[in-house]
C-alpha cells in the first residue's frame, strides 16, 4: 500500500514538470494554451491537498485527510476547461453545437452525484464514478473529432511540434486510458482492482503531465505555424 | 478480475492508444505529402497556362506591330516615294540637286525594303499559310543570302506540306529562329544543320552548327547569356517538350529537341 501511495504522490508532484515549462515559456503562450494553464492550475491546487495528505500519511502523524472532493471537483471543472478549449480549438460549428449539449448533459449527470454528498461534502467518500466516465468518453469523441479536424485541414507543418496535437494525444492516454479500467471497474467493483486502477491513474497522469509539458514546450512553434498559415 | 488482469487490460489499452496516436502522425505525414505533391502539380500547371498567354500576347502584339508598319509606315513611304518622284521630275535645271534626289529616292526605297522585311518576319505568315517545313526553308534561305552560311535542312519522312499543331509549329520556329540567331551572333558558324523527323508520337527537331561553342556550365549560370537558353526553355514547357545541349569550346554546338505529338497533332 505505501508502494502504491509513494507512486501516485510521484504521479501528483509530476504536475510541476507542466508548471515549469509553463514559467519557462510564459512569453509565447497563446489563448487555447493560456485555457490549458488553467486546467495544470486547477490540477496543481488538487495535488497540492493529496501530496500535503500523504506527506501527513508517511509522517506518521494520522492527521491525514480524504482528498476524494478535491477529486470530483477537479473531474468537474477540468472537464469545463478542456470542453471551453476544444470549442475554441474546433472550427466546424456542428461540433461547437456538440460541445455546448454535451456540457448541458455532463452539468446533469454532475447534479446527480449531488445526492451522494460527492460533491456537497469536504469529507466525502464516495467517488463521483459516473461523472468521471461521462467526461471521459465526451473528452474522447471531442479528441478524436479534432485529430479529424487536423487531418482535413493538413495545415500544420510539422505535426509533432504542434502543442494541440500533444495536448489531444495526452488528454486521449489520459481519458481514453481511464475509462477503459473505468468500465471494467464498474464491472467488478472490488477492492483488490481499486489498488491496480490507482496504478494505472497515476501512470497515465504521468504520460498526460509529461505530453501537456510537451505542448507547453513547443508553443513558440505554434507562433511559427500561425504565421506560416 | 485480479489485480494483474486489469493492469494487463490497462496496459493493452494503452498500448492501443500510443499505436493511434504513432498511425496519425504517419498517416497525416504520408498525406501532407500527397498535398504537397498536388500543390506542386497545380502551380507547375498554372506557370504553364500564365507562360502560353504570355507567348500567345507576345504573339498578338508582334502581328499589330507587323499591321501598323505595313499598313501605316509602309503606305507612308510609298506616297512620300511617290510625292518624291514627281518632285524629282521637276528639279531637272541642276545637275547636283538631281544627285541628291536620286539618293535620297533610293534611301526611301531601302527604308520601304527594310520595313516589309521586319513585318514579314515580325509575323511569319509563310508558317500560318504553308506550314513549319516552308517557313524554316524560307527563313534559312534569306539568311543564306544574307550571310553566306551553309544551311543543310533534313525533314525526311515529313512533307512539306504536312501540318502541325499551331503551337507547336510556332515554337520549332521561333526556336530555329533563335538558334540560328545565336549561331551567326556569337558561335560564328559556317555551316549550320537543322534535322526534323517525326516518330514514336514526337517531333524531334535537331541543330548542330560548326561554331566555336560555348561552356554551358558557365552560361547556365550567367542571368545575361542564359537568356536565350531560358527563352527556349520557356517556350517548350507550353508543349511538354525537352531540349539536350550539348557545346564545348570549339567543339560548335549540338542541340535536340523533342515534343510529344500525342494531344497537339491535328
Amino acid at each position: 500500500m505505501n508502494g502504491l501511495m509513494l507512486f501516485s504522490t510521484v504521479s501528483e508532484v509530476s504536475i510541476l514538470i507542466p508548471v515549469a515549462i509553463i514559467l519557462l515559456k510564459r512569453k509565447y503562450l497563446s489563448t487555447e494554451l493560456r485555457i490549458l494553464t488553467a486546467y495544470v492550475v486547477v490540477t496543481l491546487i488538487r495535488n497540492f491537498f493529496g501530496v500535503t495528505s500523504d506527506i501527513l500519511y508517511f509522517a506518521g502523524t494520522g492527521k491525514n485527510f480524504n482528498t476524494l472532493f478535491f477529486y470530483n471537483w477537479h473531474s468537474i471543472i477540468g472537464f469545463y476547461i478542456i470542453a471551453f478549449l476544444y470549442f475554441r480549438l474546433v472550427n466546424h460549428k456542428y461540433w461547437r453545437v456538440f460541445i455546448i449539449v454535451a456540457c448541458c448533459i455532463f452539468t446533469f449527470f454532475s447534479a446527480l452525484e449531488i445526492p451522494s454528498g460527492a460533491i456537497t461534502h469536504i469529507t466525502t467518500g464516495s467517488f463521483n464514478n459516473y461523472t468521471y466516465t461521462a467526461s471521459s468518453l465526451i473528452v474522447l469523441v471531442i479528441v478524436l473529432a479534432y485529430f479529424y479536424q487536423l487531418l482535413q485541414d493538413l495545415k500544420v507543418e510539422n505535426i509533432t511540434k504542434f502543442p494541440y496535437f500533444w495536448v489531444s494525444v495526452g488528454l486521449l492516454f489520459f481519458f481514453g486510458g481511464n475509462l477503459f479500467v473505468n468500465l471494467f471497474l464498474i464491472k467488478a467493483a472490488k477492492s483488490t482492482t481499486q489498488v491496480s486502477w490507482g496504478i494505472i491513474n497515476s501512470a497515465l497522469s504521468i504520460l498526460f503531465h509529461f505530453t501537456i509539458s510537451l505542448a507547453f514546450w513547443y508553443s513558440n512553434s505554434l507562433n511559427n505555424t500561425q504565421q506560416n498559415e | 478480475m485480479s489485480d494483474l488482469q486489469l493492469i494487463f487490460l490497462g496496459s493493452s489499452g494503452l498500448i492501443v492508444l500510443i499505436i493511434f496516436s504513432i498511425l496519425f502522425v504517419v498517416y497525416y505525414k504520408q498525406k501532407q505529402a500527397e498535398q504537397k505533391i498536388v500543390v506542386q502539380e497545380l502551380k507547375a500547371e498554372m506557370q504553364r497556362q500564365l507562360l502560353e498567354s504570355s507567348l500567345e500576347v507576345q504573339e498578338v502584339e508582334r502581328r499589330r506591330i507587323a499591321k501598323d508598319l505595313h499598313d501605316e509606315v509602309g503606305a507612308m513611304l510609298s506616297v512620300t516615294k511617290m510625292s518624291f518622284n514627281q518632285l524629282l521630275k521637276k528639279l531637272n535645271t541642276s545637275a547636283e540637286l538631281t544627285e541628291h534626289g536620286k539618293a535620297t529616292k533610293e534611301f526611301l526605297e531601302e527604308s520601304i525594303s527594310q520595313v516589309r522585311r521586319i513585318s514579314r518576319e515580325l509575323v511569319p505568315s509563310t508558317l500560318e499559310d504553308f506550314g513549319l517545313i516552308s517557313a524554316i526553308d524560307e527563313f534559312i534561305q534569306k539568311i543564306h543570302i544574307a550571310s553566306g552560311v551553309l544551311f543543310i535542312f533534313n525533314h525526311e519522312g515529313i512533307e512539306d506540306s504536312e501540318r502541325f499543331d499551331k503551337k507547336i509549329e510556332l515554337t520549332i520556329y521561333r526556336i530555329a529562329q533563335e538558334l540560328v540567331n545565336n549561331s551567326l551572333k556569337h558561335a560564328e558558324a559556317q555551316e549550320i544543320s537543322l534535322k526534323l523527323s517525326a516518330g514514336n508520337s514526337k517531333l524531334t527537331f535537331i541543330f548542330t552548327d560548326n561554331g566555336k561553342g560555348f561552356n554551358l556550365q558557365a552560361v547556365k549560370q550567367d542571368p545575361k547569356s542564359g537568356l536565350g537558353l531560358r527563352n527556349i526553355e520557356s517556350r517548350l514547357s507550353v508543349v511538354d517538350g525537352t531540349f539536350t545541349i550539348k557545346s564545348s569550346i570549339g567543339q560548335g554546338t549540338h542541340t535536340k529537341i523533342e515534343i510529344p505529338l500525342l494531344k497537339h497533332y491535328s
